[in-house]
């Protein structure tokens, strides 16, 4: 458990692909009614692609930019600069380096790496926040996205239709008026092998083996270098995993779940989401999803659930809200935070 | 928990587009037409929150029947 003072989450934006792909016609399915059944139980009907030449730090660009505009912050203001990803343009160096001279920042701006995926976001603000507050850095700005898609295989009904593209900025300023931000954090290695990307590292080095597809069954079909996802293990975690760090970190600080206007999840699919919100007895239109339009894009589906379904509510009125992130690691966590009118913009589409 | 409630319960939870007649104890449940990746996370699910128990992808793979299912159930 975890406490920041003194620290407000000042804007949010993103950027997606205009380019969408529809399940409803995806090939992957055997036949439409296969295709249809997909679309009602896991929730994404589009997937918002990019090309081989775009990458995530490329999707970056145009949202860091609509949040400065908003903010109507100078670059040499930015004192902190933290990239989620787990997909960035090179294994070195890191992605928050490269984008610290493309974005034009100071030099004297920190800048981190966290390769986390879909519990990225809550650490992500968890870690900004605690550097700003503890280092009295009054400006900082935490970039969370993957280009997702291109680490499903397309052979891979377990990926494929699922996985999609999208990129984002929160912008956090010291504030000492703003209201505590709390958070429950959690980690299981021992479940590293049920999400995972096998080859590219050192410990199974990238080789002509690692373009072969393998048959794994079950409609799944994958190289090395493609996301291998255990579905029965991930859900089995996800529902208990998840629920439990929400109730921990309500229970910590005596929170009433009634009083939390919104409880913005990862979107990792629609049947298991909804089965973490059931058992957290959630009314429906507190939990609000983008999977529809926006699939499953790892560290950034909380800040684009936010800017596709809450918009409006986020930028006119104070909110109560409960994030939580779950998935690849095996890790989790979850965040209360109270919002003062958060300047966004709608997603931009690039 | 027997045998007829934990029927009656799959039926409500996880099969539930099948009829109750062929949910009986010895029918293989993969061959049910209502089968697919998501009835069997349907079976997690209504392993974790209606019986506080865990049921693995592997338990699943190697159980055959409906019996083998509430012999796991009341392990």
């Amino acid at each position: 458990m975890f406490k920041v003072k003194g620290v407000k989450l000042s804007a949010i934006t993103g950027s997606a692909p205009a380019y969408t792909e529809d399940n409803l016609t995806n090939p992957i399915f055997n036949d439409a009614d296969d295709a249809a059944r997909y679309v009602n139980t896991v929730g994404v009907r589009y997937r918002r692609l990019t090309d081989d030449a775009t990458t995530t730090a490329d999707l970056f660009v145009p949202a860091f930019d609509k949040a400065l505009e908003l903010l109507n912050w100078e670059k040499s203001d930015i004192g902190i600069l933290i990239v989620i990803t787990q997909t960035p343009e090179y294994i070195s160096p890191l992605q928050s380096i490269i984008l610290q001279s493309r974005l034009g920042l100071e030099k004297s701006c920190l800048c981190i790496d966290v390769p986390l995926g879909c519990s990225g976001y809550i650490y992500g603000s968890f870690l900004i926040a605690s550097m700003m507050q503890l280092h009295g850095i009054k400006k900082g700005i935490l970039l969370a996205g993957d280009t997702l898609s291109k680490q499903a295989s397309k052979k891979d009904r377990s990926t494929q239709p699922l996985f999609s593209d999208a990129a984002t900025a929160s912008a956090f300023e010291l504030d000492e008026n703003a209201a505590d931000m709390l958070f429950d954090l959690g980690s299981d290695g021992s479940g590293y092998e049920n999400i995972m990307l096998k080859d590219g590292g050192y410990r199974n080095r990238f080789s002509e083996e690692s373009l072969v597809y393998v048959d794994k069954g079950e409609g799944i079909c994958l190289r090395g270098i493609d996301t291998i996802m255990i579905g029965t293990e991930v859900f089995s975690f996800a529902i208990s995993t998840a629920p439990r760090t929400i109730k921990n970190l309500l229970a910590q600080y005596e929170l009433n779940s009634d009083d939390i206007d919104y409880f913005v999840f990862h979107q990792a699919n629609m049947f298991l989401n909804e089965t973490i919100r059931k058992r957290l007895k959630l009314p429906a239109e507190k939990v609000p999803y983008s999977l529809h339009d926006y699939g499953n894009s790892a560290s950034s589906t909380i800040p684009v659930t936010i800017l596709d379904k809450i918009q409006n509510e986020i930028s006119e009125k104070p909110l109560k809200m409960v994030l939580c992130g779950f998935g690849v690691g095996l890790s989790w966590g979850a965040m209360y935070i109270e919002t003062q009118k958060v300047l966004t913009a709608p997603m931009i589409h690039v | 928990m027997t045998t007829e409630s934990f029927i009656q319960e799959l039926q409500d939870e996880v099969f539930m587009d099948t009829d109750i007649a062929q949910i009986t104890l010895d029918a293989t449940f993969k061959d049910l037409d209502e089968w697919s990746s998501l009835t069997a996370l349907s079976l997690i699910a209504y392993f974790d929150m209606n019986l506080e128990k865990k049921i693995s992808g592997e338990q699943i793979k190697n159980a055959a029947t409906i019996q083998d299912l509430y012999n796991i159930a009341v392990a």
